[in-house]
Formats: C-alpha cells, sequence, structure tokens
C-alpha cells in the first residue's frame, strides 16, 4: 500500500484542540469536522492542501484530549498519512483504529520541508522524498496494524472477521 | 514491584488483556462510542456508566440533538445517565463507583484521576471505549512507572497545582507516553490527591496512582520533589509543560479567572479561593464552577455561596464550564484567562487569539482581587 502527496510541516507537541477546537465538536460527521482541521495552527491548511497530502511533525503529535474526532477530521480532510517524530498514546490507537495511517520516522522528519513531494510505501517502511532525492525508514506496521487500516478501522475489520 | 504491576498482574513491557470494572464516559465523546459500537455489538457486557458534563445544559439545538442521542441509546442497554450532576472523574469517586474496582476504562483522556483511589484507570478514545463496553475487557501494554517522591511540606499557599506545573515542565523533555507515575510521601488532603493524578496526564502519562509505602524496585526512575522550597507556579501559554515561578509574570494583566474543573473544582479547592476572596471585591472576570452537586451543597451549606457572590464572582453549575471553550464563559480575541484547569493550549478555551495560563486556586484567587497575575505569598 503505497500513498503520494505533498508534506506539511509543523512542529513538536500538536495537540488535538489544535488538531480540532472543541467548538466544532457539536457534530461527529467527519466532512463536517474536516472543515476546520488545523484551523487555530494553520489558517490555511484546509484550503491549500490537496487529498493525498502528508502532515509531517515533531515530537508528540496529538497530545491532549482523548477526542476521535482528531484523527476522524485528519483523514476526512484527505490526508494519506501522519508522520511525525513521535505521537501521543490516545492519539496513536485513536488513529489506527480509525485507519489514518501513522508513522513514526525521527529522520525522516529533520529532514523533510513543507512542499516536499513525498511517496510513502507502507509495508516496508520506506519514505521517498521526491523533491530532495532523499530515502528515509520508518518502522513498517506489524501484519495485524497493517490489516486494521486496509480495512478501514478497528471496527471494520472486526465485523470482517466476525463474519468470516 | 510497581503498583500498575501489582494491579495488572503483569511487568512493564508486557501486552495483557484484562477485565474492565468499570467504563465510563460523557456527552462530549458518546456520540463517537455510540457510533463505533452500534457497527459490532448489540449488547453492553460490563458496568457502565454515562455523565453530562462537558456540554450541559445543552447551549444550542445541535447539542440538544447530541444529549437526546445519548439518552436513547443509555436507555436501550440500561446504562444509568447522569445529567447536570457534575464532572465524570468526580461523580465516579463520589459514587464510590470506583471501590474494588481494579481497571476502569473512560472515555475522556483525564480518566487518570481516578489513580488517586488506587486504581488502574485510562483514557481511550472512542473505538477503544466502544470495545471496552461491548466485550467488557481490553487489551493494555503494561507502562513502565517512575516514582515521585514528594519530600517535605508545602509552604501555606503552595497547592497541588504548583507541584504539577513543576513537574509537568520538568519533565517536559522525556518521552513519558507509555510510561505511568506513581507518587509516594504525598502530604496532601484527599481532595488535593486527585489534582495530582488528574495533571499527570500533561506530562503525557498513560496513567497515574498514589501509593502509601514506597518499596522501590521495578521503577524506571525515581524524582524528588522539594516541597520546602518550592515557589507558586504559573504555566504560560500554550502548554501546561511552560512552567515558571509565579514572579516571573506577575503583573500580567488579565481579563477573566476561571476556578473549578476536574482539576481544581473540589470544595477544599474552592474554599481556598473562597478564603481569599471573603469580604473583597474582585477586580475582573471571576467565574466558579464546583466539580459536583455535592461540593456545590457543601459551598452553601459551609457560606462559602455568599462569600463568592458577595465579592463579584459568578457561581456557574456543576461541570467542566469554560474549561474546553464550549460554554459559560468562552475567552474573546486577545483575552488573558487565569485558569485552575490543567490545559492551556491555542483555543483550548475559545479564541485561539486568546493567551491561557494555569495556576492554583489560591494564585487565580489573589490575582483576581487584582487584575493581574499576583504572587500569594507576597499580598497574603
Amino acid at each position: 500500500m503505497r500513498v503520494r502527496g505533498r508534506a506539511w510541516k509543523y512542529g513538536d507537541n500538536i495537540d488535538t484542540d489544535v488538531i480540532i477546537p472543541a467548538r466544532y465538536l457539536n457534530t461527529s460527521d467527519p466532512k463536517e469536522l474536516a472543515k476546520h482541521v488545523l484551523e487555530d495552527l494553520d489558517p490555511e491548511f484546509r484550503s491549500k492542501m490537496k487529498p493525498g497530502d502528508i502532515i509531517v511533525a515533531g515530537e508528540n503529535f496529538g497530545c491532549g484530549s482523548s477526542r476521535e474526532h482528531a484523527p476522524l477530521a485528519i483523514k476526512a480532510a484527505g490526508v494519506s498519512c501522519v508522520i511525525a517524530k513521535s505521537f501521543a498514546r490516545i492519539f496513536y490507537r485513536n488513529a489506527i483504529n480509525i485507519g489514518l495511517p501513522i508513522l513514526e520516522a525521527p529522520q525522516a522528519v529533520d529532514r523533510i520541508e513543507t512542499g516536499d513531494e513525498l511517496e510513502v510505501d507502507f509495508s516496508s517502511g520506506e519514505i521517498r522524498n521526491l523533491t530532495k532525492g532523499e530515502v528515509y525508514r520508518a518502522n513498517p506496521f506489524p501484519d495485524f496494524i497493517m490489516e486494521i487500516i486496509k480495512a478501514g478501522g478497528l471496527v471494520e475489520w472486526a465485523k470482517r472477521r466476525l463474519k468470516g | 514491584m510497581t503498583l500498575v504491576g501489582k494491579l495488572l498482574n503483569a511487568k512493564p513491557g508486557e501486552a495483557v488483556i484484562r477485565k474492565v470494572d468499570l467504563v465510563y464516559a460523557h456527552d462530549g465523546t458518546m456520540p463517537l462510542i455510540i457510533e463505533a459500537f452500534n457497527r459490532i455489538f448489540n449488547e453492553v457486557r460490563t458496568r457502565a456508566y454515562i455523565f453530562f458534563d462537558h456540554v450541559y445544559p445543552a447551549p444550542t439545538v445541535k447539542v440538544a440533538n447530541l444529549h437526546r442521542e445519548i439518552r436513547e441509546f443509555a436507555k436501550i442497554h440500561g446504562i444509568p445517565v447522569v445529567e447536570g450532576k457534575g464532572i465524570s472523574h468526580q461523580l465516579v469517586v463520589e459514587l464510590g463507583l470506583a471501590e474494588e474496582a481494579k481497571i476502569i476504562v473512560g472515555g475522556d483522556s483525564h480518566t487518570p484521576t481516578l489513580g488517586a483511589l488506587g486504581v488502574f484507570a485510562v483514557g481511550m478514545g472512542a473505538t477503544d471505549v466502544a470495545i471496552a463496553l461491548g466485550l467488557g475487557k481490553i487489551w493494555l501494554k503494561v507502562p513502565e512507572s517512575i516514582a515521585v517522591l514528594l519530600d517535605g511540606s508545602p509552604r501555606e499557599y503552595i497547592m497541588a497545582s504548583d507541584v504539577m506545573i513543576h513537574l509537568i515542565t520538568s519533565l517536559k523533555d522525556r518521552e513519558m507516553s507509555y510510561n505511568a507515575i506513581e507518587f509516594f510521601n504525598v502530604p496532601f488532603s484527599f481532595d488535593e490527591r486527585l489534582t495530582l493524578t488528574n495533571f499527570s496526564v500533561e506530562a503525557n502519562a498513560k496513567t497515574a496512582i498514589i501509593g502509601e509505602e514506597y518499596e522501590g524496585g521495578g521503577y524506571s526512575d525515581e524524582i524528588t520533589i522539594e516541597l520546602d522550597s518550592l515557589p507558586p507556579m504559573v504555566a504560560k501559554p500554550f502548554s501546561p509543560a511552560n512552567g515558571v515561578s509565579v514572579e516571573d509574570v506577575e503583573g500580567t494583566k488579565i481579563d477573566q479567572v476561571f476556578i473549578g474543573s476536574c482539576t481544581n473544582g473540589r470544595f477544599e479547592q474552592i474554599k481556598r479561593a473562597a478564603e481569599i476572596l471573603d469580604g473583597e471585591q474582585v477586580n475582573v472576570r471571576t467565574l466558579v464552577a464546583p466539580a459536583s452537586i455535592n461540593v456545590y451543597r457543601r459551598m452553601i451549606e459551609e457560606g462559602l455561596v455568599r462569600i463568592l457572590i458577595d465579592a463579584g464572582v459568578v457561581i456557574l453549575p456543576p461541570g467542566c464550564g469554560p474549561c474546553l471553550g464550549r460554554h459559560m464563559g468562552v475567552a474573546g480575541d486577545n483575552e488573558v484567562i487565569l485558569s485552575t484547569t490543567n490545559r492551556n493550549f491555542r483555543g483550548r478555551m475559545g479564541s485561539p487569539k486568546a493567551e491561557i495560563y494555569l495556576a492554583s486556586p489560591v494564585t487565580a484567587a489573589v490575582s483576581a482581587l487584582y487584575g493581574e497575575i499576583t504572587n500569594p505569598e507576597g499580598e497574603l
């Protein structure tokens, strides 16, 4: 499974309040939530990003509230993947549970800049920076996590297994 | 062996499946939990509770309809819904739901508050909570624990919040995400002990717990905090890990003070604030929200409500109040808020252009009198 898109780079400790502020939590509709994703951090992100684009960030991405609205908003906006140096614990589980691919790759984050064209191969953990002509490695997902992401999340994955 | 290891009956690093003794969530996270639950399960297979605390009473039609949806789900599954009686974490304590529990899952990041009762309590997202409801079990990776030993006695105006802003700031460059914090030698009252475990979430800890006797052994690290020399602390915008001594920010003009929340809305904390405001007048908008209806009742019985309203304070109904910026005291553009809550992220309490400082109820109350951040040790 591969994705390709431009990088949007941010710093450390991107919290769930800036990913999707509580003032927009009057709905669980992912499309509605996606309209405001990262609005308080980068007001231009939503209007300028294209489907497939990739968020790249520093340490502790997704810290703060347990709101699953945060990875839902990112996924529904069309972001294909989040690459960070590290993820906050609840966000990490939430992202996989709803089928948003996330990768920990500290060296990649140090090198990537906003606007770089990236290609990510989830099965090998390889991140190609097509703009800079560089290749970085992330730890690939264990098979069962890859299956959950491919299924579109833990609920769909569990449903299929119950049926099978 | 760590307390977490004892409760989970496993070693740090092991992945285990465990039965859950209680699952609870609130009006903020329930709608997504219901969606995930209904896609897989028909039946709730654990003890469950729902609390309306985040946005209650409903300020908009949309929220009112979300509340209706939650009530309907709760009715089908026979889950008690506790509406408007206070904050989930506080009510779990007051209703005795944590008694005899070992493992609690909450659909809120501040669930580790209950660790003050010696429970392994962990916050999870909607899908994980739905699975805990449907299976009555969860999978967990047993975290490493660091021991935090409190040494000496705090000075008169030092509260649990000051200890935590100091601790969170000192841990900010550490990878804490898969660690638990275990506190020992805690000289604080019951109400204040809950602040220690509650606030530990902002150090990115997976959970926190308070123990009695420190035995050592099995801990990844040991940190001692000298309470005698700890000054009142303030966390500057936009992180609880931006802690400084109150002296460094003294004189910062403020537009609103909020005293309350799962961090500092218990009786003793509001009492400490009321003692400072007794017979005085606040010089800035000041909001107080009791953490529960029981706290509110005691405030009435012991005369705190009269003291507060005479001082010009607005008393809000029990619940989360303006902590998460959805109602009852939302921050406007360019306003400066001093709050006794646990998060001061950008946009947390309303406008992304507002600045939020965090402090203890004592520091917040004395600052409310002067309309600027004030050192309680200098002024009282």
